[in-house]
């Protein structure tokens, strides 16, 4: 028998079998992992959002949420669905002057479509997060502030029927809201 | 004998060479699926400890509401009041610090 006698037709078909089921399988494998990937993609985006959206506004929040002593006005407000917070933590000299001009000492947010939106002082609402379905407020007393978001993907998953929102509450301690340590002097 | 030959010269693929590339292929496939395991599982404990540090923090702010009593105190400058200091660890040992004026 010559050494390069071919393939007979048996071994043919036997190999394009096996050939079809490695194909089959290969795909098998792909299609799942191309889906996981493509929700976890969306999945991620929408976690890092609400991971970084409290450390944030955590940050803006405690300070401009202050409301320390012989101020006339609230330092959180609500009003429909926007928030208000408003503090003089500083001044043109370091120390706090009376008025509310200075970064961060009054700020707004709401969510409005699917953005958060944040406003500082007399300028215009900035789309801060993308992506957020809504933004509720909870005061247990004046010091404590809870604050849920409710975030979503940015594209419905492939895997799940479901619009993928996720809820983060998260609480802020307004620490100067009175006297704390020592009687404060305005 | 050669009655069934495709072509002449053609020799195919012989049973041996269609197994070996059906390992490679699982090989790469199991690869994929210890891939996908591997993120899945990061993802899931990066979940896990997301919504475990929040509840922490949350937890940290209810006892500085609650302000309850600790033995242990501490003071941050000659003559202030003292601050009671509770410690919060989560499963993997991280601590976190908790003071709070006296009620």
């Amino acid at each position: 028998m010559p050494k390069s006698r071919g393939a007979t037709l048996i071994e043919l078909l036997i190999s394009l079998a096996i050939g079809c089921v490695i194909l089959l399988a290969f795909l098998g494998a792909a299609v799942p992992f191309q889906t996981i990937a493509w929700d976890l993609s969306l999945l991620h985006d929408r976690d890092s959002s609400l991971c970084l959206a409290p450390l944030l506004f955590c940050k803006w929040i405690s300070g401009a949420g202050n409301n320390r002593a012989g101020h006339s006005w609230d330092g959180v407000q609500q009003e429909g669905d926007t928030l208000h917070l408003k503090s003089d933590t500083e001044g043109q000299d370091g120390f706090p002057d009376g008025r509310l001009k200075e970064s961060y000492e009054s700020i707004a947010l709401r969510v409005k479509g699917s953005d958060l939106q944040i406003r500082s002082e007399g300028g215009s609402f900035q789309p801060a997060f993308k992506n957020f379905a809504g933004l509720q407020v909870h005061r247990a007393d004046d010091r404590l502030l809870s604050l849920t978001f409710e975030g979503r993907t940015d594209r419905s998953l492939l895997s799940t029927p479901a619009e993928g929102s996720k809820q983060v509450a998260f609480k802020v301690y307004l620490w100067n809201y009175r006297p704390n340590l020592f009687e404060e002097t305005p | 004998m050669g009655k069934n030959q495709v072509r002449r010269g053609f020799r195919g693929f012989t049973l041996l060479e269609t197994l070996i590339t059906a390992l490679l292929v699982e090989l790469i496939v199991a690869g994929l699926l210890h891939f996908t395991g591997h993120v899945l599982a990061c993802y899931h404990s990066n979940q896990v400890e997301s919504r475990e540090a929040l509840e922490l923090w949350n937890r940290g702010r209810d006892i500085r509401r609650v302000r309850p009593n600790s033995p242990d105190t501490f003071c941050p400058v000659a003559g202030a009041r003292p601050l009671h200091r509770f410690i919060l660890s989560n499963r993997n040992g991280r601590q976190w610090e908790v003071l709070c004026a006296e009620k």
